[in-house]
């Protein structure tokens, strides 16, 4: 089988991933002003990536494969564009507002997670986190990015009270007011963890 | 299986539901209503613009504001108080039963009756109920239909890439040489890439012609009545308001919290009421663009002055800040306010 025509495919599947990443986005309150923007251009910032799989495909057998379905490939263009909304996300003014708020280092934390997409050891280097054996800690370093994450969450409830569930409501779950960084599931948030669920 | 065959709003079918409701209490669907029906609900749980200009439409039929519940994920129980008086508000407002919902995500919209769909049109919480149980769990029935409506938007940039002859994968050995010119590509990718996510059109940026016009909404209880803007456009938009006082420095409206007022050929879309601050304007510009940009035109307008008899100078002003922004083209409607407000 032929590995895709990238012209074709992109006609054919970057309307979906725009639909799916502005729906995703609507969904939260403080984006919801913004959406068709950031999905356009993430979508936009997402083809780069695609563009590179679709590049190597032509010779690398490991990137044909990766191309051989044009529906996963659609998949995989939501995914990218997720990614790239999140980068976006916190300069929406709502967030950008309550985002100033907060400590300096829960203000920089965030913009490693989001913006630059940093994972947890990244954000311990960052902070200079050391373990007992002197390494990087990635426990603090994902600890710290929660910390940053529940606070910038609390100012944007505390921005607009009325428009939330009270935050120490047994049913408030702060991935609705603001997504998660990447590399995260929500899941690993404390409140969320040993079993408690929606 | 439904397909989009058209995603106008169906407003005339929506009015004739809500008025079979109001006279008998049992909304009915009209007759040859339901084929147009199930591709707007299908629009709908596949594009937020027309399930939000769908709630609008049933905000202004009940002369009420819908407030959009948490999403399903939330904790959602069954028991959860709603809005405060969205029962008062909507003649709807339980969401479907769980096994439904399922029912509805298995095998798409067609399974709905005429009484389940013309009640669900007149229920925004079962719609967004609805919609966000699609969103999440992205079921294959929905999927195909997702992706018709996709089919319908431009790409969100136009790509241009050069092809190899020979497109089928080639040895390691043959890849291995060829890494060098991969990692030139590579390079060259990304910047162009970053070039075209900056820079996505070559056109000239086009400003048109918008109309609007100020409506009053009666009064309703102990609230006065309060002008709104009806505006149209001959191109798909969201409208900003800039609001241009004799002696102070202009305002945008809506504000940052609020959803951007989308516009759509064919049917005017409604302002939301002007606020108190907008009452001693003596014009207001309606700005269209095709993505919201009520943002940038604040940004833009921090520390200008600009007056009412300031307007060409205010429009070549935003149309540079716009294209400045990637934004394509511009329409413009002027409302004078004086003795309408």
């Amino acid at each position: 089988m032929p590995i895709l025509d990238f012209d074709d495919w992109w006609k054919e599947w970057s309307g979906d991933a725009l639909l799916r990443v502005k729906n995703r986005l609507s969904k939260f309150a403080v984006l919801r002003a913004h959406t068709s923007l950031y999905a356009t251009q993430s979508v936009a910032a997402a083809s780069v990536t695609i563009q590179v799989h679709f590049t190597l495909a032509e010779t690398s057998a490991l990137h044909a494969e990766y191309l051989r379905d044009e529906k996963d490939a659609g998949r995989v263009l939501f995914r990218l564009s997720l990614l790239e909304a999140l980068r976006l996300c916190l300069a929406a003014e709502p967030v950008e507002d309550a985002r100033r708020k907060l400590v300096a280092t829960h203000q920089s934390i965030l913009r490693w997670r989001y913006v630059d997409q940093l994972f947890d050891e990244d954000v311990a280097a960052m902070l200079g986190l050391r373990d007992a054996r002197g390494l990087h800690d990635a426990t603090a370093g994902r600890q710290s990015s929660i910390d940053a994450y529940v606070a910038l969450v609390d100012a944007i409830v505390r921005r607009s009270p009325s428009a939330y569930m009270p935050s120490e409501s047994p049913l408030f779950d702060p991935t609705t007011v603001f997504p998660l960084f990447p590399s995260i599931t929500r899941d690993q948030l404390p409140r969320f963890s040993k079993g408690k669920s929606s | 299986m439904t397909r989009i065959s058209h995603i106008d709003f169906p407003r005339d079918t929506l009015e004739a539901i809500a008025d079979s409701q109001r006279r008998t209490s049992t909304p009915i669907m009209p007759a040859n209503g339901r084929t147009r029906s199930l591709s707007w609900l299908s629009a709908m749980m596949t594009d937020f613009d027309c399930l939000h200009q769908h709630i609008r439409a049933l905000e202004e039929f009940y002369h009420g504001s819908f407030a959009y519940p948490r999403p399903r994920r939330d904790a959602w129980v069954a028991d959860q108080p709603l809005q405060d008086d969205a029962h008062k508000t909507f003649p709807y407002s339980n969401r479907l039963s769980d096994v439904r919902i399922a029912d509805i995500a298995d095998h798409g919209p067609d399974i709905l009756t005429d009484d389940e769909l013309a009640r669900l049109f007149l229920n925004p919480f079962a719609l967004y109920d609805l919609f966000d149980v699609i969103d999440e769990l992205n079921p294959d029935a929905w999927m195909e239909i997702l992706h018709a409506t996709g089919k319908k938007r431009p790409a969100p940039i136009t790509v241009v890439r050069s092809k190899s002859p020979n497109r089928e994968p080639r040895s390691t050995a043959a890849v291995m040489r060829l890494w060098p010119i991969a990692v030139g590509l590579l390079i060259a990718l990304v910047g162009g890439g970053l070039f075209w996510s900056s820079h996505t059109i070559d056109k000239p940026f086009e400003t048109l012609v918008a109309q609007a016009e100020t409506r009053t909404l009666p009064p309703r209880g102990k609230l006065d009545a309060v002008p709104t803007a009806s505006i149209r456009s001959d191109r798909k938009g969201f409208a900003s308001m800039v609001a241009l006082f004799p002696n102070d420095k202009p305002e945008v409206f809506p504000g940052s919290s609020y959803d951007p007022i989308a516009v759509v050929p064919g049917s005017p879309s409604e302002s939301p009421p002007f606020p108190p601050g907008l009452m001693d304007a003596t014009s207001i510009l309606i700005v269209i663009t095709e993505q919201p940009a009520g943002d940038v035109i604040r940004r833009s307008l921090s520390g200008t002055t600009f007056t009412p008899d300031q307007k060409s100078q205010l429009q070549a002003f935003l149309n540079a800040k716009l294209a400045a922004n990637n934004y394509h083209w511009v329409a413009y409607s002027y409302l004078e306010l004086g003795d309408k407000r």
